[in-house]
């Protein structure tokens, strides 16, 4: 079999000693920042990125991919343990993880979700492996017309993800369009939107772009709103689920991480997207809704799976297409340019070694997060006690480090602070910034394979349509558009948001 | 109707994307068009740019018309404070090295909170730790290329 083949291949790479301990440090990050509120994945990607480039690119990815999933664990912690979501996919956990911890089930719902998210992490997983081959078919059957479609469909799902007026996220979409076509045009060497400044001819940085935008103005929004010390952190109990528990969560899970890896794949899925559909689906297959809300199990066990489910999954368009399916997937997608390494459908043939250590570290980080998790709960808690007035300037001083470091250049850190302020504007506004970053990441590959399109059939815009994939994912599109202005799905979606 | 107009989020947003837009669009008047099946470099710009104006003005409309959240009060000494943090950082450090940076910003940040850089046991600290995890992780032990004092020769 070619999968096991690959799988060893993986395995060879991924169990090194240097790739083991990227992986770890990627994963103790990731259930850091998952358990420290105020600090969300992006924003943390966003900063360590100038720390990866002394790595080598697959120990580097492995790292970054680490932090995504393992911040899908940690951020259950704080959820079950202080009603405060540490992390937006989490935020279903609180409804019912907080309630059974106050009657005392804490440990109970802790091993639930860790375990739940293991299982779900490895089929996940093991789904990345198994599609890689038929995927890459279609992928290497894609002309440029379908990139074009397909980027438009990505594009489409972020802002009907977005939260708030859909208009504004659209616009979003073209503010990042423009961020990404500064610097020189390949084709014809001109200069565009450069303002005479010889910094910007090779564009904005991304890492000043992503770091300011999400980084900077995080920290400036939590000062604002002071984020002190949390309140009562409940008691964890005993970590062992009854036998009724364990009854009621298996299937529970089962179906989360079926779903979550479904919906992980789509573009604009992901985590947040699977975990809520989950604690629905739960909620309505079961014999008993009204439990719902005051420490029901399946409703951690559900939405734990399912984030994690699809935040495995949520790599197939990255790794396999090269389009990012939302905000944290962009910054991977900015992260492996950056390394060298082009997003796409040529990664497996070109770079079967990095393609399968990434998949196959991904199982051995999933191991190592139910390790760091359960047994040293009670050393993450604690963490929660550091005041943010010593946390917020050690941060601000290694993302300064990060950006400077990365060009030696005094004018990308000015840059970050830029963004910073735009990043905080734009959160004022009610402007929901992760359609930008996508089309930011995506305005280059975007044009070039736009201009390709239009060359190949001689400028009739028809060309999108008159072939058959790219016809279906602009249907897609226009469905998703459609889905969003009609009235009914609008309330269902202020409903989800809302929680 | 115009005296009542408050600045609300949608207001605000669709001035500014009108407004990029527009800037944007000057600006792409310089680059070539192309044809329909030879873009050139300024294609793409114009039709981001227009598509910002027409989105623009529809958020200002609908601001005009209908109901806005209004924006939450701006504080102004977080952001003062941070992106002073920031761009001091980025000016001294290049002729003063790590050391004397590190010890200026980490004040100037602790300044971003009322109260907090007063508590001088505390930030000397912070600022201390700070430069000295810049020597030792940073410089000595990553191998980063900074400069850790002035350079005076």
């Amino acid at each position: 079999m070619e999968l096991f083949d690959n799988l060893a291949l993986g395995f060879s790479v991924a169990l090194t000693w240097q790739n083991l301990l990227f992986c770890m440090i990627g994963v103790l990050i990731g259930t850091l920042i998952g358990v420290l509120p105020g600090i969300g994945p992006v924003a943390t990607i966003a900063m360590l990125l100038p720390i990866t480039f002394y790595a080598p690119p697959i120990a580097a990815i492995i790292m970054l991919a680490g932090i995504y999933y393992g911040a899908q664990y940690g951020g259950s912690t704080t959820s079950i343990l202080v009603n405060m979501p540490g992390e937006a996919s989490a935020v279903v956990t609180c409804l019912d993880g907080y309630p059974m911890a106050r009657m005392g089930r804490a440990g109970a719902a802790l091993t639930v979700a860790a375990v739940g998210s293991l299982f779900a992490g490895i089929v996940g997983t093991l789904a990345l492996a198994f599609f890689t081959s038929p995927l890459l078919a279609v992928a290497n059957s894609f002309g440029s017309p379908e990139y074009c479609s397909l980027m438009a469909l990505g594009l489409a799902a972020s802002v009907v993800l977005a939260q708030g007026s859909i208009l504004k996220a659209t616009m979003m979409i073209f503010v990042g369009m423009l961020l990404g076509l500064v610097g020189t045009d390949v084709q014809s060497a001109t200069l565009r939107y450069t303002f005479g400044l010889p910094e910007l001819s090779d564009g904005i940085g991304f890492v000043s772009v992503a770091m300011g935008l999400f980084g900077m103005s995080e920290i400036i929004l939590n000062l604002e709103r002071r984020l002190r010390q949390q309140g009562v952190i409940a008691k964890i109990g005993s970590l062992f689920p009854s036998r009724e528990e364990w009854r009621r969560a298996i299937p529970a899970s089962a179906r989360g991480t079926g779903l979550g890896a479904l919906l992980g794949v789509l573009p604009g899925g992901g985590a947040v997207m699977s975990s809520f559909a989950s604690y629905a689906l739960e909620k309505r297959v079961s014999k008993t809704p009204e439990r719902f809300g005051n420490g029901a199990i399946e409703g951690v066990a559900g939405p734990e799976a399912a984030n994690n489910a699809g935040a495995q999954t949520s790599f197939i368009p990255l790794l396999i297409l090269g389009i990012p399916s939302n905000a944290v997937l962009a910054l991977l997608a900015g992260a492996m340019m950056i390394h060298g390494v082009a997003p796409g459908p040529q990664i497996a043939s070109s770079k079967p070694e990095l393609f399968w250590g990434v998949i196959a570290s991904m199982f051995m980080g999933n191991v190592m997060l139910v390790i760091i998790n359960l047994p040293l709960i009670g050393l993450w808690v604690r963490l929660l006690k550091i005041p943010y007035g010593i946390l917020f300037p050690a941060i601000l001083f290694f993302c300064c480090v990060g950006v400077y470091t990365l060009n030696n250049s005094w004018f990308d850190v000015l840059a970050t602070a830029f963004f910073g302020i735009l990043g905080y504007m734009f959160r004022k506004l009610g402007c929901e910034m992760a359609p930008l970053l996508m089309a930011y990441v995506l305005a280059p590959l975007f044009e070039e394979n736009l201009r390709r399109s239009m060359l190949l059939s001689r400028g009739d815009a028809m060309v999108f349509i008159d072939r058959p994939v790219s016809a279906g994912l602009i249907a897609a599109t226009i469905i998703l558009i459609l889905i969003v202005i009609l009235p009914n799905f609008r309330k269902t979606r202020e409903v989800a948001f809302k929680e | 109707m115009n005296g009542r107009l408050k600045p609300t989020q949608d207001l605000v947003a669709g001035l500014f994307f009108l407004l990029l837009g527009i800037g944007a669009l000057i600006i792409a008047y310089n680059y070539a068009p192309g044809t329909a099946s030879r873009f050139g470099p300024g294609m793409a710009p114009r039709v981001f740019s227009w598509c910002l104006i027409v989105g623009g003005a529809l958020i200002v409309g609908r601001a005009i018309l209908g109901r806005s959240d209004a924006i939450e009060r701006l504080s102004f000494r977080p952001i003062f404070w941070v992106t002073l943090a920031i761009v001091v950082f980025g000016l001294v450090l290049p002729p003063f090295g790590l050391v004397i940076t590190t010890l200026i910003c980490a004040v100037i940040a602790r300044m971003a909170e009322p109260g907090l850089v007063q508590k001088w046991t505390e930030t000397a600290i912070v600022a201390v730790v700070l430069a000295l995890l810049g020597i030792f992780a940073f410089v000595r032990a990553l191998e980063l290329p900074i400069p850790l004092w002035p350079d005076l020769s």
